[in-house]
C-alpha cells in the first residue's frame, strides 16, 4: 500500500523533487562558499521550496536577489512577505548608479541588451564577487542593511531549465564560469553518473541547475501539488490577462488568459493554446540579435 | 534483427494505456558526424507537430538570411557557433510528447573531439539510436559510439541507417550496412532492437512506413520510440544508501543529526538495523524524516533524511545496507574497465581522484593492463591511455573504499576520475585485488624515514630485559591447537621472568581492522596490520606471541621484512607443511611441546638458559 505521503518512483514529480534536493545537498556539501539566486519567478520560487525540503525546513545559504528597480512593485512586495513569513536570509544587489544616471532602456539611453547588461548582469556579478554592494535583510531590525561580509561566492544556484530556450538545453548541472564571467560552452566538461565537477580552479566559480530537466508544466504542477505561494502577478485578475515569465515592467507584457489558479494555467498548457507560443515570448530582450545567448555568454542567467 | 517480429510487439504497446508512462524516458542519439542526428532529431519534431510554426518560421528567416539552406538539425543546434560550423557541439535536452508518452530528446554530438559530450548525454540516457549515414556507410564513430554506449550500460538500441534518399532507396544499400554492423555490436554486447531505413530530408519511415521503400517491412521510428521502456524500479532490490551529508540542523532547532542521501536501490524504515560500508559500523533506523512532514520509509530514487540510534559518526561515502542483506564489498585494490576522455592522457603511477557514489579516494595507477581503440577495438601497444581510449586498469586506493562488483548495483560500481579540476574518465570495477607485495617495500621505506625513535637503544632494552625481542608466531592448519600453545608458552615464559605477550589476530582483527571485512580477499591487509602491531610491540623489547592460520613462505617473508629489525620464528603446528618451511615443526608426537620451544629459544639465544 503507498502511503499518502510517501515518495512514489513512478510519480515524475517526486523523481524530479528528489533529483533536484540531491544536487542541491551535493552543492552544499562540495562547494565551499554558496548562494541562490532568487528572480521572484515561478522557478526559482519553486527552487526555494526544494531548497527548504533539501534542509529540513532551513536554507543554509543566502539568497540573491537583483533588483533592477523596475521590476513590477508587486515582485518586491511578495518578494519582502515571503523573507518575513519564511525567515529566508535574502541579500540583493542593483546597479543605483546606472539608475540614478539613467544609463537605462526605459530612459532611452540604451537599447534592451544594453540595458540588461547594466541592470541584470553587471550588477549580479558585482553581487556575488563582493565588490558591489549587498543589502542583506536583517530579521531584528525588520529592513535591509548594507552587508558588512564582502566575501565572494564560488557557487550560484540558478533555475534554469532545459526547455526553456536553445542555449539553457545545452547547459550542465555544475556550469563552471571562468575568472571573467564567461561560459566556455564550446568546451563543457563531461558530467555523467550524478558526478559533478564540484572541483574549481582559483578563481572562477560555478552555476548550479537543479531545475535543468523540469519542464513548465511540471513547475505548474508542483506548484498546485505543493501550494507554494506565487505571486499573484501569473493569474488572470480580473483583466483577462496574466504573466507567464516575469522581468522588468518596461519589457514584460502579459498575455491574454483567463486562469486564476495554477490549475487553471495547467488547464491551459494541457489545452494546446499556449502550444505554438514560446514561453519567454512576452521577453523582449530575446528578440535581439543574439538574444539570450550573447546575455548568457557574458553571464546573465 | 528480425524486423518483422518486432513491428507486432510495437504495434501492440502503442495501444496499451499510457498514463503509467509519464516519467519522461531519455532517449540519445548518436553516430558519426554528419551522418544526420539532429536532423532525424528536427524531423521527428516537425513530423510529429510538437513544435511551434512560428519556431520553424523562424528558423526558415534564419536561414534565408545566413544565406543557409533550411536544416531541420537548427532546431537543436542552437549554439551560434553550431550553425555556423554546421555540427552538433554539446548535447541539447529536447522534452517531448507523443501518443501522450514524456521523452526527453538527447541530441548528442559525432565529433570525435566531442566525445565527452557524447558521453555527458547518453549517460543520462535510458534508450538510444545509433544513426548511419547510408551512403558514408559505418564510420569511425559509428562504432565508437556503439562502444560507448554498451559501456554506459545501454540495452535498448536501435539502428537508424538515415539518407536513403541519397541512394536511392536501395535495398542492397540498407542490407550491407546491417549485415556489417551487427557482428560488431554483438562484439561489444549489444542487441539492436530494430534497423530502420530512413531518410531525414525527405521524412521516410518516420511516423509511417514509406512507399518508397517497399522492401522494408519492420517498424517506423515513431514505433521504436513507443516501444522503448521506462526503466524498472529497483525498489525490490538490496539497499544501497550512500551517505550524502550529516546535518546538524533542522527546523524545530534540535541538535540530532539528519544523515542525508538519495537511496540507489531497496527501501529502507523506521526500525531497520542498517550497516554501513567500508567502517561496518551498525545503527537503527530512528526516524525517516522530511519537509513539512515526516515520513516512516523511504524508497529508491528519493532523496531521504533519516535518524540514528545510535548517532554514528561516519564519513560521506559510506553506504548503507541492511545488516542481514547483499554485502557490498571493501578494500584498496582493484581492477577496472576504463574509458578515457582528457587530452591529458592516463598514465602509471600518477593518482587521481576517484569518485564513486559520494565517496571520493585518491587513487594511483598501479598497471595500465590493456589499452585499446575504442572504435576499432584494436590492442594499442602502449603505455598510457590516451584521449577516447578505452582500457583496462589496476587501482591502488590510500583509503578502504567500499563498492559493489554486480551489475544490479551500477550506481556503487560506477566511478568517475578527476584529473586536476575535470572529470576526466570514468568506468566500471571489475574485480577487487588483494593487497599488494609489491607496495610493501614503498610503504617500509616510507616508516622508515618518518620513524621518530625511542631514546633508549635496542641493545640497553636486551640488557634490561634479558631476551632478544622476537615474533613467535604459530602457525598450522584449524583445530591444531595453535592458540592454546601460543598462551602456555606466554605463560612458561612469564614464570621464567621473561617478558613475553600474546596477541591474537581477533584483536587485531576487530580493532585495528574494523574498516576491513573478515573476507579471504583481506587477509593479506590484515597480517600486514599484525606485522605492524606487533611490530610496535617488539619495539618495546617484548617477546611476541601469535597465532595465525597457514602461513605460507610468502607471507612470512612480508612479515620477516615488516618487523625488521626484530627476529621471526615460525612454530608449525601439524604434519609437514607443502607451504612453509618453518623453523620448527611440531605435531601430536611431540612429547612436550611448550618445552619444545622454549629449549629452541634457548639455543637460539633469544632467552637466556634456564637457571643460568
Amino acid at each position: 500500500m503507498t502511503q499518502p505521503d510517501a515518495f512514489n518512483p513512478s510519480d515524475p514529480l517526486d523523481r524530479l523533487e528528489s533529483r533536484s534536493i540531491h544536487i542541491l545537498r551535493e552543492a552544499y556539501r562540495e562547494i565551499d562558499s554558496l548562494a541562490m539566486l532568487w528572480s521572484i519567478g515561478k522557478d526559482s520560487t519553486v527552487m526555494l521550496w526544494l531548497a527548504r525540503k533539501a534542509f529540513l525546513g532551513q536554507v543554509p545559504f543566502p539568497l540573491v536577489h537583483i533588483d533592477t528597480r523596475f521590476k513590477i512593485p508587486e515582485m518586491i512586495a511578495y518578494r519582502d512577505r515571503l523573507v518575513k513569513q519564511w525567515n529566508l536570509p535574502l541579500l540583493f544587489g542593483t546597479n543605483q548608479e546606472a539608475v540614478d544616471q539613467k544609463q537605462t532602456y526605459p530612459d532611452g539611453k540604451l537599447d534592451r541588451l544594453g540595458c540588461c547588461n547594466k541592470l541584470k548582469t553587471q550588477p549580479l556579478a558585482a553581487t556575488l564577487s563582493g565588490k558591489g554592494k549587498r543589502y542583506r535583510w536583517n530579521a531584528t531590525a525588520e529592513k535591509y542593511l548594507e552587508d558588512t561580509d564582502t566575501r565572494p561566492y564560488r557557487g550560484v544556484i540558478v533555475g534554469i531549465r532545459a526547455d526553456e530556450e536553445g542555449s539553457r538545453s545545452k547547459e550542465r548541472y555544475f556550469s563552471p564560469r571562468t575568472a571573467d564571467n564567461q561560459w566556455d560552452f564550446a568546451d563543457q566538461p563531461p558530467e555523467f553518473w550524478q558526478q559533478y565537477n564540484t572541483t574549481l580552479p582559483p578563481h572562477c566559480h560555478v552555476r548550479i541547475h537543479p531545475l535543468l530537466d523540469w519542464t513548465e508544466t511540471n513547475i505548474w504542477q508542483y506548484i498546485a501539488r505543493e501550494k507554494i505561494p506565487v505571486v499573484s502577478l501569473y493569474f488572470d485578475r480580473g483583466n483577462g490577462t496574466r504573466y507567464r515569465s516575469l522581468g522588468c515592467a518596461p519589457c514584460t507584457t502579459p498575455i491574454s488568459s483567463q486562469a486564476k489558479t495554477p490549475s487553471d494555467i495547467l488547464v491551459e498548457l494541457s489545452s494546446g493554446a499556449l502550444k505554438h507560443v514560446p514561453e519567454r515570448s512576452g521577453r523582449a530582450q530575446d528578440e535581439e540579435q543574439g538574444g539570450l545567448e550573447t546575455l548568457r555568454k557574458d553571464g546573465y542567467m | 534483427m528480425r524486423n518483422r517480429a518486432v513491428s507486432k510487439r510495437f504495434v501492440k504497446m502503442d495501444t496499451c494505456n499510457t498514463t503509467q508512462w509519464d516519467l519522461p524516458l531519455s532517449v540519445v542519439f548518436t553516430g558519426h558526424v554528419d551522418h544526420g542526428k539532429s536532423s532525424v532529431l528536427g524531423r521527428l519534431l516537425a513530423e510529429c507537430e510538437d513544435l511551434a510554426p512560428e519556431k520553424l518560421e523562424k528558423l526558415r528567416l534564419y536561414c534565408q538570411r545566413n544565406g543557409k539552406l533550411f536544416e531541420y538539425a537548427f532546431l537543436t543546434d542552437s549554439l551560434r557557433q553550431e550553425r555556423a560550423q554546421g555540427i552538433t557541439i554539446d548535447c541539447a535536452r529536447i522534452p517531448f510528447r507523443l501518443a501522450n508518452r514524456a521523452f526527453q530528446l538527447i541530441d548528442a554530438p559525432g565529433h570525435i573531439e566531442f566525445l565527452k559530450n557524447m558521453v555527458t548525454g547518453a549517460a543520462n540516457a535510458q534508450a538510444a539510436f545509433l544513426v548511419i549515414d547510408a551512403a558514408e556507410g559505418i564510420q569511425e564513430n559509428s562504432r565508437r559510439h556503439g562502444k560507448m554506449l554498451s559501456l554506459l550500460g545501454l540495452k535498448q538500441v536501435v539502428v537508424l541507417v538515415n539518407k536513403m534518399d541519397t541512394v536511392a532507396y536501395d535495398q542492397a544499400v540498407f542490407e550491407s550496412i546491417q549485415h556489417t554492423f551487427a557482428p560488431f555490436l554483438a562484439k561489444v554486447g549489444i542487441t539492436a532492437r530494430a534497423v530502420i531505413p530512413l531518410s531525414a530530408r525527405e521524412g521516410d519511415n518516420f511516423i509511417s512506413l514509406s512507399s518508397k521503400m517497399p522492401w522494408y517491412h519492420g517498424p517506423c521510428l515513431r514505433e521504436v520510440l513507443l516501444g522503448f521502456e521506462s526503466p524498472a524500479s529497483l525498489a525490490e532490490q538490496a539497499l544501497r544508501f550512500p551517505l550524502q551529508d550529516i546535518y546538524k540542523f533542522s527546523a524545530d532547532k534540535s541538535q540530532r543529526r539528519l544523515y542525508v542521501g538519495t537511496l540507489q536501490s531497496g527501501e529502507l524504515q523506521t526500525g531497520d538495523t542498517l550497516t554501513f560500508y567500508p567502517s561496518r559500523k551498525q545503527a537503527t533506523v530512528k526516524s525517516v524524516e522530511h519537509f513539512p512532514q515526516s515520513r516512516t520509509r523511504a524508497t529508491a530514487g528519493e532523496a531521504a533524511a533519516i535518524t540514528l540510534t545510535p548517532e554514528l559518526f561516519l564519513e560521506r561515502g559510506e553506504i548503507a545496507t541492511h545488516a542481514e542483506s547483499v554485502p557490498l564489498s571493501s578494500g584498496t585494490r582493484v581492477e577496472a574497465t576504463l574509458f578515457w576522455l582528457s587530452k591529458e592522457p592516463l598514465t602509471q603511477s600518477k593518482s587521481y581522484q576517484l569518485k564513486l557514489g559520494t565517496a571520493s579516494v585518491e587513487a594511483r595507477v598501479e598497471e595500465i593492463c590493456d589499452v585499446r581503440d575504442a572504435s576499432t577495438l584494436r590492442g594499442k601497444d602502449c603505455a598510457i591511455v590516451g584521449q577516447n581510449d578505452i582500457a583496462q586498469i589496476r587501482l591502488h586506493f590510500k583509503q578502504t573504499l567500499a563498492f559493489d562488483l554486480d551489475v544490479r548495483f551500477p550506481e556503487s560500481q560506477r566511478f568517475v576520475l578527476v584529473d586536476g579540476y575535470r572529470v576526466a574518465g570514468g568506468g566500471l570495477l571489475t574485480d577487487k585485488l588483494s593487497f599488494a607485495p609489491a607496495e610493501l617495500d614503498d610503504q617500509l621505506s616510507q616508516r622508515k624515514m618518518k620513524w621518530i625513535g625511542s631514546g633508549i637503544s635496542h641493545s640497553e632494552r636486551v640488557k634490561r630485559l634479558k631476551q632478544t625481542p622476537t615474533l613467535l608466531l604459530l602457525t598450522g592448519p584449524q583445530r591444531s591447537g595453535r592458540k592454546a600453545l601460543a598462551q602456555s608458552v606466554e605463560r612458561a615464559l612469564f614464570e621464567r621472568g621473561q617478558w613475553p605477550t600474546y596477541l591474537g589476530m581477533g584483536s587485531v582483527v576487530y580493532g585495528l581492522g574494523a574498516d576491513l571485512s573478515s573476507e579471504e580477499g583481506n587477509r593479506l591487509e590484515h597480517l600486514r596490520r599484525l606485522g605492524e602491531a606487533s611490530h610496535l610491540l617488539l619495539g618495546t623489547g617484548l617477546i611476541v606471541l601469535v597465532s595465525a592460520l597457514n602461513i605460507t613462505d610468502t607471507e612470512k617473508q612480508w612479515l620477516e621484512k615488516i618487523i625488521s629489525p626484530a627476529r621471526l620464528t615460525t612454530v608449525w603446528m601439524g604434519s609437514s607443511s607443502p607451504t612453509l618451511t618453518a623453523d620448527l615443526r611440531l605435531d601430536g608426537k611431540t612429547s612436550d611441546q611448550v618445552q619444545t620451544v622454549l629449549s629452541y629459544l634457548e639455543n637460539e639465544k633469544v632467552i637466556p638458559t634456564y637457571g643460568n
